[in-house]
């Protein structure tokens, strides 16, 4: 067991035909008031077909890791491969194509879509600029279609529609259909059910979750809804992050039932559940404090040590501890569980051998 | 079915009811109706809504956007913009065996029933604090408004309630409201809302937009309050889980009325409106299984133009031709203190206890090892 250290910082990056593969990304906002670290070491890799979850508060990341894996902001350090190869150095064609493997689907349906075009127009017009249909008809048939994937029908209503005549389940369908005309291999989807009704949320789920399956999508769900995350990525993997880290990652079932990070589990103990008999008497972690530190001045060796209440002194305040691989595909940044669960020994994150290095 | 603990509740739940009796009504309202003027003609916001807030309780009002839960709650304090009216109904306030006719109140009336008698923390508020006052400041007027002068008072009371609300009061009342977390200033509010010592208070979504940790942490701290102050507390939600959390009885709005009200237990694991029960289907926990998720067919009826009979006919699976699609049933009594506005809630009763019974017998075959450690407590507590 000792050698999973090395295994677990390789085990989710180095996976062969991973469609998509972060590796050591880090990205810094310069602001007024300095660097503002938001994202540290963030590894991972998709393979096709396949649904991962980044859960987490506020601020941890989340929607950043989003936005650098498709391109809208560019990573400060670090790489990611598109099929192997390092998206920065495509160019031309191979370029192209990884822009259109990525897409985007964002988290408010109200701001995304432009109001001055039809339905028609904003599905048309990426089908147009990759040429994907040829003439008038191919165009016509090729937006119904995409219509009826996300279940707008009967398409032919809604061609002309314009999205303030849609209800903002519709216009989440439509931002899932304007993504899909470019046939992508992967989607990043960012809250997109967060806003929208409980009744409609479920269906629009079953959408999301029928495209992977027919279309062998695979997609980055962001949520900060651990129980819709359960429920989307049940077959897929959940990685939890902290302060624009991940600190836990592994397959849904076990980290949903099993977690290891000690943030992982305060996490789980918080979230009402709409069950009063469950959730007036489930088992709580009680935090050290209530703060989340600030990204600009983030605690020495494990950032979630000033509210841990596993914390040891002089081991947790001075090594960064790496994702050890605790329990079997499921890794957690914790040397206190690392060493009870799994007798691995502390090391620090930037001593651990680097799995690119150790490939 | 029922575990000896739930039969344990029951008892308790009696005993205070019994305990109030009929004069421990703080609030009731009769045949409540809203209407909001559109080009197109009057919605229908609030539709002939009853229902009586008992003095020490919480009462959710669940339901999702447009079912007039907001527009209900903000007319119980008469501050509906100015395209709204009252269109019908009473709402009466009963304090030390006087009662007042809130809608029959002059400005003055209103003023000091507003925040002395019953304080309503808006959605979204935590955002609208007066951005160059201080939060002491923003004590002071509040009390002044209302007619308390003495600023030492103010200072002592706004102290007070800030520890109550496990805040520090040297650090937050010299603080800009800039200068505050999200939680920070949902506790402040919480604090300057209970600073004339009201007897109602109405939160609309108290927790939403909040991180998971700040909204356990908020919810702690109502029932703490609850329990401390006995306040009497009426909320809004869209979320099942708030309910689960907060409430001892909840009512389930649609299209403008209650059509379900029940004891939170009730209404969580015997729903009989259909509309209740789909609700319940369709929010996942972290429990259930996945699979068993389904999603309410349709979409909410246009409020301006309701449907015929029952409004939640034309996306309900239990619907009758005929009866459903004529009549709109009033609120029939379902159980103890539960009543639903359904025709055929016997029907829903029915498929519920099927559910239950094949869930029962899928759980022993389950029994997954992994299962049995961490989430242990929920495992037991569904057991």
């Amino acid at each position: 067991m000792t050698t999973t250290t090395t295994g677990a910082l390789g085990g989710a990056a180095t996976r062969a035909g991973d469609v998509i593969r972060l590796n050591k990304i880090n990205k810094v906002f310069q602001t007024k008031r300095g660097p503002l670290p938001v994202l540290s070491d963030i590894s991972f890799g998709i393979a096709p077909g396949e649904v991962i979850c980044l859960v987490g508060e506020s601020g941890c990341g989340k929607t950043t890791t989003g936005k650098i894996v498709v391109g809208l902001i560019d990573q400060t350090s670090g790489e990611i491969f598109y099929e192997g190869r390092d998206s920065r150095t495509l160019k031309g064609k191979d370029y192209d194509a990884f822009r259109r493997a990525v897409q985007i689907i964002h988290q408010d349906p109200y701001a995304s879509l432009n109001p001055a075009r039809s339905i028609f127009q904003t599905l048309s017009a990426p089908l147009l600029r990759y040429k994907l249909a040829r003439g008038r008809n191919d165009l016509n048939a090729k937006v119904i279609e995409l219509l009826e994937r996300v279940d707008l029908t009967p398409a032919s209503d809604f061609v002309d529609k314009y999205p303030h005549q849609l209800s903002g389940g519709q216009r989440q369908r439509l931002s899932i259909a304007r993504a899909l005309t470019v046939e992508p291999r992967f989607i990043v989807a960012d809250e997109s059910v967060s806003m929208l009704d409980v009744s409609i949320r479920m269906s629009l789920l079953g959408t999301l979750t029928r495209l992977k399956d027919e279309l062998g999508v695979a997609f980055i769900f962001i949520t900060h809804d651990l129980a819709i995350a359960r429920h989307f990525a049940w077959e897929g993997r959940i990685a939890v992050m902290y302060l624009g880290r991940i600190i836990e990652i592994g397959p849904t079932p076990q980290v949903i039932n099993d977690p290891q990070h000690p943030y992982t589990r305060a996490l789980l103990g918080a979230i009402p559940e709409a069950d009063p008999e469950v959730t007036r008497t489930k088992e709580r972690m009680h935090l050290r404090s209530l703060d989340i530190p600030s990204l600009y001045n983030i605690p020495a060796g494990c950032a979630f040590h000033p509210r841990c209440p596993l914390w040891e002194q002089g081991l947790c305040d001075t090594l960064v501890p790496p994702l050890y691989e605790i329990k079997p595909g499921q890794q957690a940044a914790c040397h206190v569980m690392a060493r009870e669960v799994a007798g691995i020994q502390p090391i620090d994150l930037r001593d651990a051998p680097d799995a690119e290095a150790a490939k | 079915m029922q575990t000896r603990s739930q039969q344990q509740r029951r008892q308790d739940r009696d005993a205070q009811v019994a305990a109030r009796g009929a004069d421990g009504v703080v609030l009731s309202v009769r045949g409540l109706s809203v209407e909001y003027r559109a080009r197109r003609g009057g919605v229908k916001a609030v539709r002939n809504v009853d229902f009586d807030l008992y003095k020490g309780e919480s009462l959710a009002l669940i339901g999702e956007s447009g079912c007039g839960k907001t527009t209900l709650a903000t007319a119980l304090v008469r501050l509906l913009v100015r395209m709204a009216t009252i269109s019908e109904g009473e709402v009466l306030y009963h304090r030390d065996g006087k009662t007042v006719d809130v809608l029959a109140l002059n400005e003055g009336g209103m003023r000091h029933f507003r925040w002395k008698e019953c304080a309503m923390v808006f959605q979204g508020a935590l955002n609208a604090f007066n951005p160059v006052l201080t939060i002491a400041r923003q004590f002071q007027d509040t009390a002044q408004a209302h007619g308390l002068d003495d600023k030492a008072e103010i200072d002592r009371r706004s102290r007070d309630l800030l520890r109550k609300v496990q805040l520090d009061p040297d650090r937050v009342l010299p603080s800009y409201p800039f200068e505050l977390s999200g939680g920070m200033r949902q506790r402040v509010l919480m604090a300057l809302a209970l600073l004339l010592e009201p007897q109602i208070i109405i939160l609309d979504e108290p927790t939403t937009a909040l991180d998971i940790l700040t909204q356990r942490n908020i919810i702690d701290m109502l029932n703490g309050l609850r329990k401390e102050l006995g306040f009497t507390l009426l909320f809004v939600s869209h979320d099942l889980a708030m309910a689960a959390e907060l409430a001892d009885r909840v009512a389930t709005m649609y299209a403008g009325r209650i059509i379900e009200l029940g004891d939170v237990y009730d209404i969580f694991n015997a729903p009989r409106h259909p509309y209740t029960y789909g609700l319940m289907k369709a929010t996942p926990t972290l429990h259930d299984d996945a699979s068993e998720m389904v999603s309410i067919e349709g979409s909410p009826p246009d409020l301006i133009d309701l449907p015929p009979g029952c409004k939640f006919h034309p996306r309900c699976a239990f619907m009758e031709e005929g009866k459903c699609t004529t009549e709109d049933p009033p609120l029939l009594e379902v159980g103890k203190r539960h009543t639903a506005a359904c025709w055929f809630w016997p029907k829903v009763e029915a498929t519920i206890e099927e559910e239950k019974a094949a869930k029962g017998v899928s759980r022993l075959n389950e029994a997954p090892a992994e299962q049995l450690q961490a989430s242990a407590p929920q495992v037991e507590g569904r057991a």
